[in-house]
């Protein structure tokens, strides 16, 4: 009897995903870096849950009877740790392992064969994704003993952990669907990692952001405190939104009871939405890839771009007939030549080169070919972009320094992800488009290539930067911003530029694959403006010794968004913009008086020499390795 | 000009090319043949500059590759064993770039793109997408790119593989007539037969070693030291077999389906005699050729099939 209900499922789970599960398991089996980045995130873990255990523990002042008691409430604190560096990091993981699940398939040109299988489109989806889930899955289990051995010393409910692990799991699960849905659009997988980062961004922050705008002016509309429909419609909003349905747990494990003042709350009912969003994605990944598969099947070889045939050109040159523009060779009689229309009509589109040929191919390389995708890329971000600036208009709030804060946190990331995407895949681009033997062995220097592609990041990553230089200089205008903020924002900016420009060409140079050094570039900005940070404030919290104020010294001299906040705290809001520079005093996260703006300025442009000599480093390594593993 | 001494090469601890000694002169067409994984596309990397070795020397023109890598590029067209295409670019400009890249002068990169272009009947195409062509195409284009600069050398890797056979027939046109232009040429294919109707000299490695270098004729004073001769008659074929079997200069006579195949001793003559001893006994001599020993059967009997 249980055989055969064994036997049934798997037949069920083999109906579903076809040979596509098993293969993707087999192979990733193989992959070193499946190892690697489990070690790592272990590692991580690890690290992690005991530096917040020693932080929660750490005092020997107090009696043997006083610790114990401590412990349950450590306990819970590191469980509510550990949960939230799972939910974030897992997801982000899920969203690099699907990023070229489709786009791979296409790329390799494997999608036409599996057509001609009786393998089913859904079961191709359904397999990639499964499979990355169950590897997922691993990365959560390897945890569990961790989470065990803290449960043992109590205060932490079973039923809070079923809940973060589901929300974390359905979470995944729909960050791996978005990403296997942009790896059908996108043939780069480090543009889907960003667009869907992007979506993640606009799904769960500024959708709720701007609702929550909504509800607001709904609710005050008519003069009382806000009633219960008010709350009841935020609750039903964090039913779609994993962050803030883990934050509600969080907040029941820290302080019980504190869910019941909020109102309904159901993570079972968050998990289904979660599913059935995930199967909308999928449905959709399912049509799309059928399509792709089908034009792949037909002959085109892009992921959603058909490029037209031109008719084939007349022979009219005999037979050993040599060309007269060739140096060395002989004259030769003028040959018949009858031009084809298409070819004479698209001939005025060629353009000529001038300068560097590298500069000028770097210079004039679209981020996308497709105008579909350009009026998307354009279109869909400004609209954002427009309703909150109007949400926030009608709410009054436009002249507020903690409106400006927002926003000018927000396009700092978002400049720093688009310059560290789009550093770290000029080379590797090269390499996966098999031309970079071919670039070697043309007699350009090492370090022509290098600044060459550097020229090619700083006009790739303009645009990522444009929305946060218009907030400042728009807003400088109209009087909400000093003015001096755009100097030291310009110098933040060039200095980000700068550092992860040069550590993209080098990871660039380094790997062979775009996902690989975009994550690796995209990891070493998440290590050292994250992860250093917050261990390092751990590591202060645990160990006492008057250097409480390093973690402030090191967020202060190294993190881009801690520079930005200290330099928007000073300058935004209609109260300081309109205050003379004199008195302009910014508080650093460090002990001692406020800075002045002459000394600010300095030391932004401290920064700026140092973390651009470091780009610069990186940069001569790149150069160094230009020619290592070139095949 | 290209010549190689001891030359070696390791990955890891595979031995991809072992003591590899070659010269090739100017002007040469060289043909580079062995089994899949025998070191040939190893070799021409490091020709091109890509791969560094790791011991021993090699130069083109003179100019040892390892240390004047930048020199010896200027005067290297290399053609991979694989298509690298910028999506973005049309034709023209795909050419263009590679025109500027090898320092081809701003005024006389038109006229020298139109005229690979011509050469390799790709003009029509000239405002196409790139990654648009089809591989012949591609292919085609490689060797545009290739010649952009004029260099003295080519070294190109399997430029035939994968296309059809008019494809195939036009390359070996094309490199014909780069040969006529003087270029010295290394090509590695696995269709004998067209390096068999183009080369002047042959290299055939196997396991990384070199196992044979030299002429045509000399591959086949090496392997085929018995000249065999097509015979077919209008007579009896056994009387005949008996007749020639005891010629001095006859090794084995075989009895095929409707004819002979003669196998001449060393230093045997071209058949004469067997034409006049059939002549006198009266049997009708349709036909007497000699068969050429094939490139094909001489890379057979010098290699193994040794593979990494």
């Amino acid at each position: 009897m249980k055989a055969a209900v064994l036997e049934h499922i798997a037949g069920a789970a083999g109906w579903l995903t076809g040979p596509i599960f098993s293969k993707e398991l087999r192979v990733s089996s193989r992959r070193r870096r499946n190892y690697v980045l489990r070690f790592i995130y272990l590692g991580l873990l690890t690290v992690f849950v005991v530096l917040v255990w020693l932080s929660q523990v750490k005092s020997s002042a107090e009696s043997s009877a006083f610790r114990i008691s401590r412990m349950s409430e450590a306990g819970r604190v590191v469980i509510m740790a550990v949960t939230w560096f799972q939910f974030c990091a897992l997801q982000l993981v899920a969203v690099v392992m699907l990023s070229a699940s489709i786009s791979g398939e296409v790329y390799d040109r494997t999608l036409g064969i599996l057509l001609t299988t009786p393998i089913r489109m859904f079961q191709v989806v359904m397999g990639k994704l499964l499979s990355k889930l169950l590897q997922l899955m691993i990365l959560l289990a390897i945890s569990m003993p961790l989470l065990a051995v803290v449960r043992v010393f109590g205060g932490v409910p079973w039923d809070f952990v079923l809940a973060s692990l589901c929300i974390t799991l359905f979470a995944c699960l729909v960050a791996g669907a978005v990403s296997m849905f942009f790896s059908i659009l996108f043939r780069r997988a480090f543009v889907t990692i960003i667009v869907t980062l992007g979506a993640g961004f606009v799904l769960y922050a500024v959708l709720p952001w701007m609702l929550m705008l909504v509800f607001m002016a709904l609710a005050f509309s008519g003069g009382g405190p806000p009633g219960s429909a008010y709350r009841d419609a935020v609750m039903g909003m964090m039913h779609g939104n994993p962050f803030a349905m883990l934050f509600l747990a969080t907040g029941e494990l820290m302080q019980p009871g504190s869910l019941g003042r909020m109102g309904f709350f159901s993570w079972p009912l968050h998990c289904g939405i979660m599913l059935a969003f995930t199967v909308l994605m999928l449905f959709l990944c399912v049509l799309l890839v059928r399509r792709v598969a089908l034009r792949q099947a037909a002959g085109d070889t892009g992921v959603v771009r058909v490029v037209p045939q031109l008719p084939p050109a007349p022979v009219a040159r005999a037979p050993g007939q040599a060309a007269p523009g060739v140096a060395g060779a002989p004259p030769l009689p003028v040959p018949v030549l009858v031009p084809t229309p298409v070819a004479e009509a698209q001939a005025g589109r060629i353009r000529r080169l001038t300068g560097s040929p590298l500069l000028w191919k770097e210079l004039r390389t679209p981020l996308t070919r497709s105008t579909v995708k350009k009026v998307v890329g354009i279109v869909i971000p400004l609209s954002i972009l427009s309703v909150m600036y109007l949400l926030v208009g009608a709410l009054g709030q436009l002249d507020e320094e903690s409106t400006h804060i927002g926003f000018v946190v927000v396009y700092l990331i978002g400049g720093a992800l688009i310059t560290a995407v789009v550093a770290a895949s000029p080379i590797t681009a090269e390499k996966e488009s098999r031309c970079w033997p071919l670039l070697l062995s043309t007699p350009l220097s090492e370090g022509h290539i290098v600044w060459a592609k550097a020229a090619g990041v700083l006009r790739k990553c303009w645009f990522g930067w444009a929305p946060l230089m218009a907030h400042l200089l728009v807003f400088a205008v109209v009087g909400y911003i000093h003015p001096i903020a755009l100097l030291h924002l310009l110098i933040l900016v060039v200095w980000v530029v700068a550092f992860l420009t040069g550590a993209g060409l080098y990871f660039g140079a380094r790997f062979r694959r775009t996902t690989t050094a975009v994550v690796m570039n995209l990891g070493l900005g998440i290590a050292l403006w994250v992860v250093l940070p917050v261990l390092l404030l751990i590591v202060v919290a645990t160990f006492e010794g008057g250097h409480e104020d390093i973690a402030g010294v090191y967020a202060g001299v190294t993190n881009p968004v801690v520079q930005g906040i200290v330099l928007l705290a000073e300058t935004a809001g209609a109260d300081n913009a309109g205050r003379p520079l004199a008195e302009l005093s910014y508080n650093w996260p460090w002990d001692g008086p406020g800075l002045t703006a002459g000394d600010t300025t300095a030391l932004m442009l401290l920064f700026a020499s140092v973390h651009s000599f470091i780009g610069f480093l990186f940069a001569l390594r790149a150069m160094a390795r230009l020619r290592r593993n070139i095949f | 000009m290209i010549e190689t001494k001891g030359l070696t090469k390791y990955y890891g601890s595979l031995a991809a090319v072992v003591d590899l000694n070659l010269r090739i002169a100017e002007g040469d067409i060289f043909g580079f043949i062995g089994p899949n994984g025998a070191g040939k596309t190893t070799t021409m990397r490091i020709l091109a500059t890509l791969l560094e070795p790791s011991s021993g020397t090699a130069s083109i023109d003179g100019k040892d590759v390892a240390r004047l890598g930048k020199q010896v590029r200027r005067v290297v067209g290399y053609m991979p064993d694989f298509m690298g295409v910028y999506d973005d670019l049309k034709v023209f400009e795909y050419l263009e770039f590679f025109a500027a890249a090898f320092g081809v002068a701003r005024g006389r990169r038109k006229a020298t793109i139109d005229g690979v272009l011509e050469l390799t009947d790709l003009e029509g195409k000239k405002a196409a997408q790139v990654d648009s062509l089809s591989r012949g195409m591609q292919q085609r284009l490689q060797l545009a790119r290739v010649l952009i600069h004029d260099p003295k050398v080519l070294i190109l890797d399997e430029p035939a593989s994968g296309l059809d056979p008019r494809a195939r027939i036009e390359i070996r046109e094309l490199l014909r007539e780069l040969r006529r232009m003087g270029k010295t040429i290394m090509i590695s294919s696995h269709i004998l037969s067209e390096l068999e109707e183009m080369c002047d000299h042959v290299g055939i490695i196997e396991h990384g070693r070199l196992v044979f270098s030299g002429t045509l004729e000399e591959i086949r004073q090496r392997v085929g030291l018995h000249t065999k001769v097509r015979v077919r008659i209008s007579g009896d074929l056994d009387k005949a077999v008996e007749m020639l079997s005891v010629l001095p200069e006859v090794q084995v006579v075989r009895k095929l389906e409707d004819r002979l195949s003669v196998t001449l001793r060393e230093g045997g003559s071209d058949g004469g005699l067997i034409a006049k001893t059939l002549v006198q006994a009266d049997i009708g001599l349709l036909e007497l050729v000699p068969e050429q020993l094939k490139l094909d059967d001489a890379f057979l009997q010098l290699t193994k099939g040794i593979v990494h």
